[in-house]
């Protein structure tokens, strides 16, 4: 294993967790992080050597909207890992999780990658403008959409005004 | 995001706040700003709950890499590795420049190439072709008077075994019959340039339902997806090392009952 591939080691939980919060499927997240890690591993010589994580979510960011033109015309497919598979492991306000995770699907997809770059893989706004090659005015516009989204979606459910998750 | 003139602090750094993207100084002076402003407080602790909602559900989802997580992503990495140098060499073989000159002649071979191109990123050609297959093998032959399968139940044995060789593992034929469906029989079915199996079973009220079973070395653990397309509705999951699709015309929860059934014995 060369150095690149050790560092690309090292961001693996980060990227499963991204392609997790592109995709929103378990079995996608998984094609998208085999078909991200291939193309890095490919173009790993056009690297410059900034910020290795960054790099690779570009590339990430760039295959998803990539399939998501590609199959566009191609049936339908619905998760529904929750219905058949037991979670291994639920929240202890079990309730209060699933509507968040309810509010996160329903948010547009460019709203939603900006909030999870953000708050998942504390990204910082100039790099996730970098990243998204957006201006960090767009980024600033997109986590303000997605938390009021989030807000207005759980005060319909009293999950953040009459709950601490935490 | 600082408006000096008015001595007011913006949306923007409000964000900055809870995302803890300020600098200790500016962090003090939004801090002291919240105090006096309540709305704006109040906005602040609304974006932190979510934030630490948030944060919660995925560092619960994705708990702590352990040590065979670790040694898994190692794998994954040489192999996609590997799979690049073979690409790198093969395209620098003095066939493939050849080839590559003959694209503008025929079409032909733009096609074949293109075909092998695009076979050559397994993984992908395999998690799209599982379902269609599935839907597409049931389509063809549930509606079959006499043939619809190659080998009857009657010769479940041989029918075990025949197919289990094809697809290198051992095939105990999974049994549905507290669900109301009979196996009628098997056949092979082409997946991916290989050969996968194909199950056949039916109920007492002659509905038809296809299981497809087929070999993917670079498979990963999947939980069950859905699609639906003309009517038939299709199930599919996959282990580390095989693919399964179910399809069927019957209702989605009937199938889905089905599914865990399948699921549980293969």
């Amino acid at each position: 294993m060369d150095d690149f591939e050790k560092n690309l080691l090292q961001f693996m939980p980060n990227l499963r967790r991204y392609a997790m919060s592109l995709s929103r499927s378990a079995q996608e997240s998984e094609d998208l992080l085999h078909d991200c890690l291939e193309k890095a591993l490919a173009k790993k010589h056009s690297w410059r050597g900034d910020n290795l994580q960054s790099w690779v979510m570009t590339i990430m960011t760039n295959q998803f909207r990539n399939k998501l033109k590609k199959y566009a015309n191609q049936p339908q497919t619905v998760p529904i890992e929750d219905e058949i598979i037991p979670t291994e492991e639920r929240m202890c306000d079990p309730l209060a999780m699933d509507k968040i995770e309810g509010a996160i699907d329903q948010l547009p997809e460019d709203n939603r990658v900006v909030l999870m770059l953000v708050i998942v893989e504390n990204c910082s706004y100039a790099e996730i403008a970098k990243m998204l090659d957006i201006p960090i005015g767009t980024v600033m516009s997109r986590l303000s959409r997605a938390r009021k989204s989030i807000a207005k979606i759980l005060d319909g459910h009293n999950i953040i005004s009459f709950r601490r998750p935490l | 995001m600082i408006d000096g003139e008015k001595n007011t602090i913006s949306e923007d750094e409000l964000h900055a706040f809870v995302d803890n993207q300020l600098s200790d100084e500016r962090k003090l002076i939004v801090e002291a700003w919240l105090k006096d402003n309540l709305e704006d407080a109040e906005k602040v602790k609304a974006w932190a709950l979510q934030n630490a909602a948030i944060g919660k559900l995925y560092t619960s989802a994705h708990a702590e890499t352990s040590a065979a997580d670790i040694a898994a992503d190692v794998k994954l990495i040489e192999a996609l590795s590997r799979r690049n140098s073979v690409k790198e060499s093969n395209r620098s073989k003095p066939w493939r420049q050849v080839a590559a000159m003959l694209v503008g002649a025929t079409g032909l071979v733009a096609a074949a190439l293109a075909i092998t191109t695009y076979q050559g990123e397994g993984k992908k050609v395999y998690a799209h072709n599982l379902p269609e297959v599935s839907r597409v093998s049931y389509s063809v032959y549930s509606g079959e008077i006499k043939h619809p399968v190659e080998v009857w139940s009657d010769e479940e044995e041989h029918l075990s075994q025949w197919l289990g060789k094809r697809i290198n593992r051992e095939l105990a034929l999974p049994n549905i019959v507290s669900q109301g469906f009979k196996l009628l029989g098997g056949r092979i079915v082409p997946l991916k340039g290989a050969a996968s199996a194909m199950l056949m079973y039916e109920d007492d009220f002659g509905e038809r339902l296809t299981l497809i079973i087929g070999q993917d070395k670079n498979g990963v653990a999947s939980s069950f997806r859905y699609s639906e397309l003309e009517d038939i509705q299709t199930y599919y999951w996959g282990d580390s090392e095989y693919g399964y699709a179910i399809s069927s015309r019957i209702s989605r929860e009937k199938m889905k009952v089905l599914a865990q059934a399948l699921h549980k014995q293969l």
